[in-house]
C-alpha cells in the first residue's frame, strides 16, 4: 500500500467547532454516554467529537504502525499519512455501527478495534497481494520427509520411534484432510500467510476459514488419538 | 541418525494441542475483543477472564495480531514520546 494513497477520497470533515459542552483535556474525558450523545447530536457536536476521536485514533495508530518491522521502509510522514487514511475509513464505520456499541468496553477501545481491524486487514492484503495458492500443496507435500527439518547421520540412533510418529502425522494429514484444508494449513503453517489472505484466495472469509480449520484440527487430533498418540505429549516430545 | 521435526509440524501440533471441541470463531472473538483488551489493560488474568478467547488467540494469528495492536493502542500514554 502506498503511504500517500491519494485515491482515498473519503474525508470526514471535522471542523473545529466547539462542542456544546467543552471537554477538558479532549475526548478522553468523555464517558461512553457522552460519546454516543455527541456523535448522535447536533452537527457541531458531531464534528467536534469526530475530530477528537480522529485525533485519538490517528495518534495511537501512528505509533503502533511505526513500531512494525514490515513498515520500517516508511518515514514518519508516510506512516502518519497511512494512519490518517486508515482512520478516515474507520470513522465512517464507527458512525455506521454506532448503534451496535453496547457499552461493554470504553468507547475509544471499541472504536480502536474497528480501526485496527481496518488497518491490519488492508496491510495484510497489500503485503500478500501477489500470493497464490496454486501449486502450494504440490510443492509442500505432507510427507514424513517434509516434516523433518534435518537428519544427522552421525547422531545417536534414537529416532525410530520419532520417525514412526512423523509417518503417522503425515498419514493422517494426507488421508483425513480435504485438499482445501491442506492448502489452508500449508499456507498458514509453512508460508506464514495471514488468515485474511488465505480466506480471500479460497473465496471465503476469515471466520469461515477458522471453522474449516477447526474441523480439520478436531479430525486430525481424533485420528491421532485413535492411533494411540496424545498430541500434547507428542508436542512435548518433538519440541523438547 | 536423529530426526528433528520441522517448525511447521511443531506449529501444527501446537494447533492440535490447543484444539477444543467447541471454539469461538473470529467474528465472535472480534465482537468481544474490546472488552477483553480493556480487562487486560485493567490487569485481569486473561486466561481466567475468558479462557475461550484466550484459546482462540493462541491459534488464530490474525485475531492475535489485532488483539496485540489494540492492546498496545489503549495502553499508550495520551501523549507518546515524539507525538
Amino acid at each position: 500500500m502506498s503511504a500517500s494513497n491519494q485515491s482515498r477520497t473519503v474525508q470526514i470533515t471535522a471542523q473545529a467547532a466547539a462542542p456544546t459542552t467543552p471537554q477538558p483535556g479532549g475526548q478522553t474525558e468523555r464517558s461512553n454516554d457522552q460519546w454516543l450523545a455527541d456523535l448522535s447530536g447536533a452537527p457541531d457536536r458531531q464534528d467536534a467529537a469526530l475530530e477528537d476521536l480522529r485525533r485519538w485514533l490517528a495518534r495511537r495508530l501512528f505509533f503502533y504502525l511505526r513500531g512494525r518491522s514490515d513498515l520500517d521502509r516508511l518515514d514518519d510522514s508516510e506512516i502518519r499519512d497511512l494512519a490518517e487514511d486508515f482512520v478516515q475509513d474507520s470513522l465512517l464505520q464507527v458512525r455506521a455501527k454506532l448503534h451496535q456499541f453496547e457499552g461493554r468496553s470504553k468507547f475509544t477501545t471499541w472504536a480502536g478495534k474497528i480501526a485496527v481491524h481496518q488497518a491490519l486487514g488492508e496491510l495484510r492484503r497489500a503485503r500478500w497481494r501477489d500470493f497464490s495458492l496454486d501449486g502450494l500443496v504440490g510443492e509442500s507435500d505432507w510427507t514424513p520427509a517434509f516434516l523433518v527439518q534435518e537428519n544427522d547421520p552421525d547422531a545417536p540412533d534414537a529416532s525410530a520411534e520419532r520417525a514412526e510418529t512423523m509417518r503417522a502425522v503425515a498419514e493422517v494429514i494426507n488421508e483425513e484432510l480435504t485438499e482445501r484444508q491442506r492448502e489452508a494449513l500449508v499456507a498458514l503453517t509453512v508460508h506464514g500467510v495471514p488468515m485474511d489472505v488465505v480466506a480471500d484466495r479460497l473465496g471465503t472469509n476469515r471466520n469461515a476459514l477458522y471453522k474449516l480449520l477447526h474441523d480439520a484440527r478436531k479430525r486430525l487430533r481424533l485420528r491421532l488419538e485413535e492411533r494411540g498418540y496424545d498430541v500434547t505429549a507428542l508436542l512435548d516430545e518433538l519440541s523438547g | 541418525m536423529t530426526i528433528t521435526p520441522s517448525p511447521m509440524i511443531v506449529r501444527v501440533l501446537e494447533m492440535l494441542a490447543g484444539t477444543r471441541p467447541v471454539e469461538l470463531g473470529c467474528e465472535e472473538v472480534t465482537a468481544l475483543l474490546d472488552e477483553y483488551c480493556d480487562a487486560q489493560a485493567a490487569g485481569e488474568d486473561m486466561s481466567r477472564f475468558n479462557p475461550v478467547i484466550h484459546a482462540h488467540l493462541r491459534v488464530c494469528v490474525d485475531c492475535r495480531e489485532e488483539y496485540e495492536a489494540l492492546l498496545a493502542m489503549i495502553s499508550m500514554n495520551a501523549d507518546p514520546p515524539g507525538a
